[in-house]
């Protein structure tokens, strides 16, 4: 539960979020947005609940790097085996964000698939792993993937992603296992329960 | 003449007793299911003054394991300022079968509640002395005991700490 939730927490504080219902929020709304993360484990009856107004946890994340750079590489697979550039990657964005709708990325493996696909105004990440039943869902806003290959390099701009972030309200991450599920999603409620 | 004595000697502890009122009160009552009921009423004044009074220098113990923390003070107060200012709210329930943890923020104080199979213990953190606590650390002061409990004047008429266990009940109020 602490691994499953400590990865929930650094994906929603690195931007590498949002979920089909992302949408940007009223400019003029006004309302105290809040960041929300549930982590269920039904079968040991235990539950978190952490609701955080946004702005402390952007105040929070000015202890994370502005950067974060992993030896400028993005794992895919479950064994690093299909691992991309960043710099590679973010040639690969900037020629495909002008193509529409299209996958970017797809990894097959014996047990499981990664998906990455331009869908809309949103990237669509999908992981799924036959044999452990996990699915991953994280719907990333194509101004937050924008913002985040705004650098050079092998270094991806957390702080730039964290401020797109912040003008979006919905699910941003969803990810469900045989045993546990996490779901991370911002809205203007503080006791709201998200999507079930 | 007895009765214009008895007024000027009744003066005395009325102004003190109203002194104290005025000024405030931590109040700590203790029941044991088989024991008396105690409450020993202690005038605030009186405990920063001890707490003045208490060496600096054996405080400074209480930051020795926050070395490696220090650089993240500063945002440490920054968030609970942001805290402060934010609509109250059930900021983190954590249950793990029969447990139960719940911070949450309410006005200008910090509720934590936990309950166990057994126990529960309820804890009201007053924003203003944990901001205090973490400007002094930042600042790299030792812990002023005597400006810590001065931060409870504006914590009047909260419960800080409430113990229930199956045998006791302990209660330490501000009034």
């Amino acid at each position: 539960m602490k691994r499953l939730l400590a990865v929930a927490l650094i994906v929603a504080g690195t931007g590498l979020s949002a979920g089909s219902s992302v949408r940007a929020a009223s400019p003029d709304s006004g309302r105290t947005a809040w960041v929300h993360v549930r982590v269920e484990e039904p079968g040991k009856g235990s539950k978190v609940n952490v609701n955080l107004p946004l702005q402390v946890v952007q105040i929070a994340l000015q202890a994370a790097p502005d950067r974060i750079e992993s030896e400028g590489r993005i794992h895919l697979g479950r064994h690093g085996q299909h691992d991309m550039d960043i710099s590679d990657l973010r040639r690969a964005w900037n020629e495909l964000k002008a193509a529409g709708d299209t996958d970017i990325v797809r990894v097959e493996e014996e047990d499981g698939t990664v998906t990455v696909a331009r869908r809309g105004d949103t990237v669509q990440v999908r992981v799924k792993h036959d044999g452990e039943g996990e699915q991953v869902a994280v719907d990333l806003p194509v101004a937050v993937v924008d913002a985040l290959f705004a650098t050079n390099g092998e270094d991806l701009n957390i702080r730039g992603a964290l401020d797109e972030l912040r003008k979006m309200r919905g699910q941003i991450v969803s990810v469900n296992h045989r045993d546990s599920r996490v779901r991370i999603w911002i809205d203007d409620d503080s006791a709201s329960q998200g999507e079930r | 003449m007895l009765l214009k004595i008895g007024a000027a000697l009744a003066v005395v502890p009325l102004a003190m007793a109203g002194v104290v009122a005025g000024t405030g009160v931590v109040v700590v009552d203790v029941r044991t299911s088989d024991g008396p009921h105690i409450v020993i009423p202690v005038p605030l004044m009186l405990a920063e003054t001890a707490g003045h009074l208490v060496p600096i220098a054996k405080t400074d113990r209480a930051f020795r394991g926050l070395e490696r923390a220090k650089e993240y003070l500063p945002i440490a107060e920054e968030v609970l300022a942001a805290i402060a200012e934010s609509p109250d709210a059930e900021l983190v329930r954590v249950e793990d079968g029969r447990d139960q943890v719940r911070i949450s923020k309410v006005g200008d104080v910090l509720q934590i509640r936990v309950r166990d199979g057994h126990e529960t213990v309820s804890v009201n953190v007053p924003l203003k002395m944990a901001r205090e606590v973490l400007a002094q650390a930042h600042h790299g002061r030792n812990i002023d005991p005597g400006e810590l409990v001065a931060t409870l004047h504006s914590a009047r008429l909260t419960d800080l700490v409430e113990v229930e266990g199956r045998d006791e009940h302990v209660k330490i109020s501000v009034w």
